[in-house]
């Protein structure tokens, strides 16, 4: 696994990287600042990062949360104190040893990777959410004002997204905006 | 609530969980500035009964006259799509009205609808595509901006994706789901320069999204550990960012007004007289266009920059390009604005000059087909050319004696920006520069 080191002090940083090496993990990149660490993020998309929340400059939480918001990379803090913005993030107390580090990278890829997946989940019910909506919506137009059964509204929806190769969710929209160019509106509904 | 739009505000940003909604204007300077508030407010805010205090904004009013009202625009909502998970935020462009709800004459965003508005009394709608370009800098430790490109960066900054290219491509993305149609990304001539091209629109929605476009590129900038500046002229010996503004009349019908089949050149009277207005007031606007002391560093010979006043059918060292382009995409492009300035303002400059051409049948004079670059001052002077101003000092005494530009502006904002900005010269004018040390220092 390639992980990114972003540890200011040089004794600290040998450590850690002997450490990791020793326990089959490889040090893909290092930074010395926080706005390093996170370019180098960016461009080299390591698996997992590691900061020390003592980095020269600071911004330690900042760049953490971008890291994590924009799904970049899982973040451990090596903390000296367990102050108030840390425990937003996955954290150990320094000094580092085997037997706090180790663990602590195994359950912060796995905390990530679970909410990787929810996050997934939520933005295909999210998707699935608005198309039910427009969907809905139109099917109430077709019927109105075409007089048409939901059966037989359903049914062209889904009959003109396969035939023009469009997503139903287009499909809805389109029936929406025509509806509401030719006067008649969602809201007669 | 008064109107369907701002009742599909309303629920738009119910269904979709907003919390907060920025209230934005811009300054005079061209800064944009939030009031925000919370989603229980928005009702009230769509109705126009919120104050803000006016007197804390640069420029903005006197203390007398600090109670300001804020009047959201539903036509601009849009929830930003930053990927945070406790920032559910949108925004409203607003307008600013004063205290007994008369529009307030310090606010760039109605003095651009006002010149828009005898546009369109003369029968037109303006259209302008704007073309914005900055450089994207590292970042140092601390966060704040440095001008060292990532191309000059240490090899661990360099990796398999080029930082830039992906932090751009992560705009134009963020653009598009914000409703841009983006037309064209790519790197520039100078080292970590970039250009972002997005759609016309008419003039204020086109202002509008100049000032969005702003704040996406230098917020996802940020979010990659670099720093966007729109600064014209960031580092000397190369090329400066510009944002050429190409532009065009149509009839209140969507005709394109700017085009004539019949002309050999396939350019309408209103095109020729709109280029005579600009070419005519151009060195009283570019005031406005580039309104920074460093604005002027841009303007000068061999940075594609234009230098001098005239138009041209093919060359780019001139102050008007007129596009091959012809039926409705007949436009004009107008290179001397730049990103640093006030686009609602640079916006009505440009069209109030334009219609005055219009107005008075402006004969623009030949246009020169030539590189202007590698004439000889006694060729320019005799083909008439003027140059651009070439100092901020030179365009706001020029602003001073051009009415047509001053009444676009209006009084109230052009007394605040000439005060502003000669404040901003003698800074400049007094100030001791690195140029100065390493070339007299030793010397003398």
């Amino acid at each position: 696994m390639r992980v990114l080191l972003a540890v200011s002090d040089p004794g600290t940083r040998n450590t850690i990287r002997e450490l990791l090496f020793h326990n089959g993990y490889s040090v893909s990149g290092e930074a010395h600042n926080a706005s390093e660490a996170l370019r180098i993020c960016r461009s080299q998309s390591p698996e997992m990062v590691i900061m020390d929340s003592e980095l020269e400059g600071g911004r330690v939480g900042q760049v953490a949360m971008i890291l994590e918001e924009d799904g970049v990379a899982p973040v451990l803090i090596l903390a000296s104190s367990a102050d108030p913005w840390i425990k937003d993030f996955s954290y150990i107390l320094k000094p580092v040893t085997a037997t706090n580090l180790i663990p602590a990278i195994e359950s912060t890829l796995t905390g990530y990777r679970k909410r990787m997946r929810l996050l997934q989940e939520v933005a295909r019910l999210q998707k699935q959410l608005a198309t039910r909506r427009a969907v809905d919506i139109a099917k109430g137009i077709l019927m109105l004002e075409q007089g048409m059964s939901e059966e037989q509204a359903h049914r062209f929806l889904q009959k003109t997204s396969m035939d023009r190769g469009l997503p139903l969710k287009a499909v809805a929209e389109a029936v929406i905006a025509l509806s509401k160019t030719s006067g008649k509106g969602e809201s007669e509904l | 609530m008064k109107n369907e739009l701002s009742r599909e505000v309303l629920e738009k940003a119910r269904a979709n969980g907003v919390r907060f909604i920025r209230l934005q204007f811009t300054d005079l300077m061209g800064h944009l500035k939030n009031v925000a508030i919370h989603i229980s407010q928005l009702e009230k805010a769509l109705e126009g009964e919120l104050m803000f205090d006016g007197s804390s904004i640069e420029g903005f009013v006197r203390i007398e006259e600090s109670d300001m009202y804020l009047i959201p625009d539903p036509s601009t909502f849009v929830i930003f799509p930053w990927r945070s998970p406790n920032l559910d935020v949108a925004r409203l462009i607003c307008d600013v009205y004063d205290k007994d709800y008369r529009p307030f004459e310090g606010c760039p965003r109605l003095a651009l609808k006002r010149v828009a508005k005898e546009a369109q009394e003369m029968g037109f709608v303006m259209n302008v595509g704007p073309e914005a370009e900055f450089f994207l800098f590292l970042q140092d430790e601390s966060g704040n901006a440095t001008t060292r490109t990532h191309d000059q960066a240490s090899y661990f900054d360099l990796g398999p994706t080029d930082l830039a290219e992906n932090a751009r491509r992560d705009m134009v993305l963020t653009l598009e789901e914000m409703g841009y149609e983006v037309e064209a990304s790519h790197h520039e001539v100078a080292p970590g320069q970039h250009e972002i091209d997005f759609k016309y629109d008419t003039a204020v929605s086109t202002a509008d999204k100049i000032q969005t476009f702003k704040l996406v590129v230098k917020s996802i900038a940020q979010r990659h550990g670099l720093h966007a500046t729109f600064m014209p002229k960031p580092v000397a010996n190369i090329n400066g960012s510009g944002m050429h503004c190409h532009q065009s009349l149509f009839t209140l019908d969507g005709k394109n007004a700017f085009h004539d089949p019949d002309d050999p050149n396939g350019l309408s009277d209103v095109a020729r007289y709109y280029i005579g207005g600009i070419i005519k007031h151009a060195r009283a606007l570019t005031a406005v266009t580039n309104p920074l002391v460093n604005s002027y560093k841009r303007l000068i010979p061999g940075y594609e920059a234009p230098v001098y006043v005239a138009w041209s059918h093919f060359n780019r060292s001139c102050l008007i390009r007129i596009p091959a382009k012809r039926g409705s995409s007949t436009r004009i492009e107008v290179r001397n604005p730049d990103p640093s300035c006030n686009p609602y303002l640079a916006i009505a400059a440009m069209l109030a000059a334009g219609l005055d051409g219009i107005k008075n049948k402006i004969e623009p004079p030949a246009p020169v087909d030539r590189n202007i670059y590698h004439m000889t001052q006694k060729e320019r002077e005799s083909l008439g050319i003027a140059s651009l101003p070439s100092s901020l000092a030179e365009a706001m005494e020029e602003l001073s004696n051009d009415e047509v530009i001053k009444k676009a502006l209006g009084p109230h904002i052009y007394n605040k920006l000439a005060e502003a900005k000669r404040v901003e010269w003698d800074r400049y004018r007094c100030s001791v520069h690195q140029w100065e040390l390493d070339e007299y220092l030793s010397v003398f």
